[in-house]
């Protein structure tokens, strides 16, 4: 178990790396979640939504409206237009932006339901839902009022006292959803750490065990080849599960209300992704890269992959032309994934779950295949190794 | 009662091509055990590529290669596990340091641990690294780092020791404390291959040498064996303003000298058999009044051999 042995006393050598990435990721994760906790009380209290409100109609009706909304939430004057919109949603500026259509108040009285707003959120955003159950609400508030026998202005102003304290289950909704939101974009975030640590680490280890005169002096020794393979293979899978598993330990702790079947599959998934990870490194380390280049390549593949395939950028946000490149990376797969086991939209079948991780597989099988032809093919060429 | 000796090593007219580039040609070697066989040649004369064939590293186009009395294979570990290689490039971790490094290379051959501890203990005290033990190799001078990578290929104790120009770059007091490590190895009782391109080290060392050019023997024997080879017995270089060209003829015309040449204000006149050369040649100068300065006298060395057989110097002048 020399070489074993070796290995693992050269990974400590560059463990400090992975150390930092993993105390900074914990770390991050940690105060996220803490500093969520805090204010979950006054998210209660408030849970306001910043709308933006446009009313083509004009009407008691939808002046009555605006008036509510501007009661139970925050009112955020945007200029009525298509990029300003995009950018005021982007940047969190509002949450949600509703134009009462023309014709609103005619539709209220006459019990037409189609086409009373025209609304603009984030695509699968909480805040769209929550603004459009508020907009229902008001508007089946007004219609049970008026079906009852008022007119029109008393059954606004009804409508309105009615749903003044009328939250209270809105709000139990939003606790779950805030726990599950924990736990998914932590392992949303795994994505990143995983390559970093794999690629910085395991990559100059590989490279130095299988630097040529190190391999021939090996070569040359008592020690067969495939023992030798073996004991670095050993030695890799043993850094790569004893890193997956403290993160993953870390994550399970840190949202432990929040742990239910889903999460199990996505632990698997996460574990999936650590073998590509792995089997990136492998492929890489092929090429010998030294320690900058080692640095500027875990940069690159880990910020790609993150940004490409909504990591840190929700994938509502990203252009129809990023997702289908996204699809060439394994990212896309398991962020995919991940949102359905965790996130909001929260349908997922079994079989689907299993052909994402078999793609995801794929990702880790490819580059391993290519890493044997190359180092083969380099040895046809070189002296020795 | 004199045996014949044991043979270790038989390569017989191994070919090995790299593309078009013929690297070795047809080369037949033999070694016997107890000696120290130097394998001496320029840069690129295929001396690295000879040693990489021997060991199985790389394979080659023809030729067969046997190593105690058995083909030499990839697989062939138990002649590996016989033999301590120290390569032309330090191989070692830079993670580890000089034990650990030792204990390693060691291990790949020993995994009895207490058995393993003593020898690498051993290596140690024989290449005088005992106050750098926890250095981490970057620490080290290039004559320690030559040191311990010596110690990384001889710790098993290995009866067939191969070093391919172990001493290139290092500094004079290093190369003879290595030197005497090779000799002290051999006296107790291991065969050493010793490859470079100094002819002063391999004639300080070796029993029986072979000389490559252009991956071709071009010739063999003890140091002794060799300069028997040439013509040349002695040298004699004089430092000269000036020779005039009729003085040049007369030069060239005594008994026993074959070659006389002048440039850099330094005139090399060389000789084959006979004796006072030297007075005769300094006799013409002073007939023909022309002052000097210098004057030293050499007896051929494995250069002049080198010379004679292919025209070259063994050195590239730098
Ligand atoms: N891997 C290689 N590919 C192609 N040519 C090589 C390779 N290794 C060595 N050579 C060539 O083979 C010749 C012998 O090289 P080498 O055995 O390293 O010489 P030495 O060790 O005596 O300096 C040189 O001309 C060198 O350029
Ligand atoms: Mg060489």
């Amino acid at each position: 178990m020399q070489v074993f042995k070796a290995y693992i006393k050269v990974m400590l050598k560059h463990l400090p790396t992975a150390i930092i990435y993993l105390v900074v990721f914990v770390g991050i994760a940690v105060a996220m979640t803490f500093a969520g906790l805090g204010s979950e009380s006054s998210v209660f209290k408030e849970q306001q939504l910043k709308l933006c409100v446009f009313d083509e109609d004009n009407t008691a009706a939808s002046n009555a409206l605006a008036e509510y909304l501007s009661q139970k939430d925050e009112i955020v004057a945007v200029e009525n237009d298509d990029t300003a919109l995009t950018d005021a949603l982007y940047y969190k500026t509002i949450d949600y932006a509703v134009t009462i259509n023309k014709g609103f108040e005619e539709k209220l009285i006459s019990g037409e339901t189609d086409e009373l707003f025209t609304g603009r959120g984030l695509h699968g955003d909480v805040n769209e839902s929550l603004a459009l159950s508020r907009l229902d609400g008001y508007v089946s508030a007004v219609r049970a009022y008026m079906a009852a026998g008022h007119d029109l202005d008393t059954a606004l102003s009804k409508a309105q006292t009615a749903l003044a304290d009328g939250s209270k289950v809105e709000l139990v909704a939003k606790e779950s959803e805030k726990a599950a939101m924990g736990l998914e974009p932590y392992f949303r975030y795994l994505t990143y750490i995983l390559l970093c640590i794999m690629l910085s680490i395991l990559c100059p280890v590989i490279v130095i065990l299988c630097r040529s005169d190190i391999r021939s002096r090996a070569q040359c020794s008592g020690i067969k080849t495939t023992s030798y393979f073996l004991q670095i293979f050993l030695g890799g899978a043993v850094f790569v599960i004893a890193v997956w598993l403290i993160l993953v330990a870390v994550g399970l702790a840190l949202y432990a209300d929040s742990l239910s079947g889903r999460a199990a599959v996505a632990v698997a998934n996460s574990f999936v992704f650590a073998l590509v990870a792995a089997s990136w490194a492998i492929f890489i380390s092929c090429f010998a890269p030294g320690g900058s280049a080692v640095n500027v390549m875990t940069q690159i593949i880990s910020l790609a992959n993150s940004f490409l395939c909504g990591v840190f950028v929700p994938m509502s946000l990203l252009s129809d032309g990023v997702l289908k490149v996204a699809r060439f990376l394994p990212g896309y797969w398991y962020v995919k994934l991940n949102d359905m086991l965790l996130g909001s939209s929260r349908s997922v079948k079994a079989s689907q779950a299993a052909m994402y991780m078999l793609i995801e597989a794929a990702f880790a099988v490819v580059p391993l295949l290519l890493a044997i032809l190359v180092r083969r093919s380099a040895r046809q060429k070189s002296a020795a190794c | 009662m004199e045996n014949t000796p044991e043979t270790i090593v038989k390569i017989s007219s191994l070919v090995k091509r790299y593309g078009d580039l013929l690297a070795i040609d047809h080369l037949d070697l033999q070694i016997n055990k107890g000696e120290v066989f130097g394998l001496l040649g320029p840069n690129g004369s295929g001396k690295t590529t000879t040693i990489n064939c021997l060991l199985s590293l790389l394979s080659f186009d023809k030729g067969s290669i046997e190593i105690f009395g058995k083909e030499m294979t990839p697989t062939s570990y138990d002649i590996k596990r016989k033999i301590g290689l120290i390569m032309q490039n330090v191989a070692v971790f830079d993670e580890l340091t000089v034990y650990e490094n030792i204990d390693y290379f060691c291990g790949l051959y020993v995994s009895d641990k207490a058995q393993r501890k003593a020898l690498v203990e051993e290596a140690i005290k024989f290449v005088g690294l005992d106050e750098f033990t926890k250095f981490y190799p970057k620490k080290l001078s290039g004559g320690l780092l030559r040191r311990l990578n010596i110690a990384c290929g001889i710790a098993h104790k290995p009866e067939l020791i191969i070093l391919d120009e172990p001493t290139v770059a290092v500094d004079p007091q290093s190369r003879n404390k290595i030197l005497e490590g090779i000799q002290q190895l051999n006296r107790e009782g291991a065969t050493v291959i010793y490859t470079s391109h100094y002819m002063e080290e391999v004639e300080q060392i070796c029993s029986r040498i072979a000389i490559l050019d252009k991956g071709k023997k071009i010739a063999e024997g003890s140091c002794g064996e060799l300069k028997q080879l040439i013509k040349n017995t002695e040298t004699v270089n004089i430092e000269l303003p000036s020779l005039p060209q009729n003085v040049h003829s007369a030069l060239a015309s005594l008994p026993h000298v074959y070659e006389v040449r002048y440039d850099d204000e330094l005139l090399t006149v060389r000789c084959s058999g006979g004796r006072h050369n030297l007075i005769r040649i300094l006799d013409v100068l002073q007939k023909n009044d022309i002052s000097f300065g210098r004057v030293y006298s050499e007896l051929p060395t494995l250069n002049d051999v080198f010379l004679e057989i292919t025209g070259k110097e063994l050195r590239d002048k730098e």
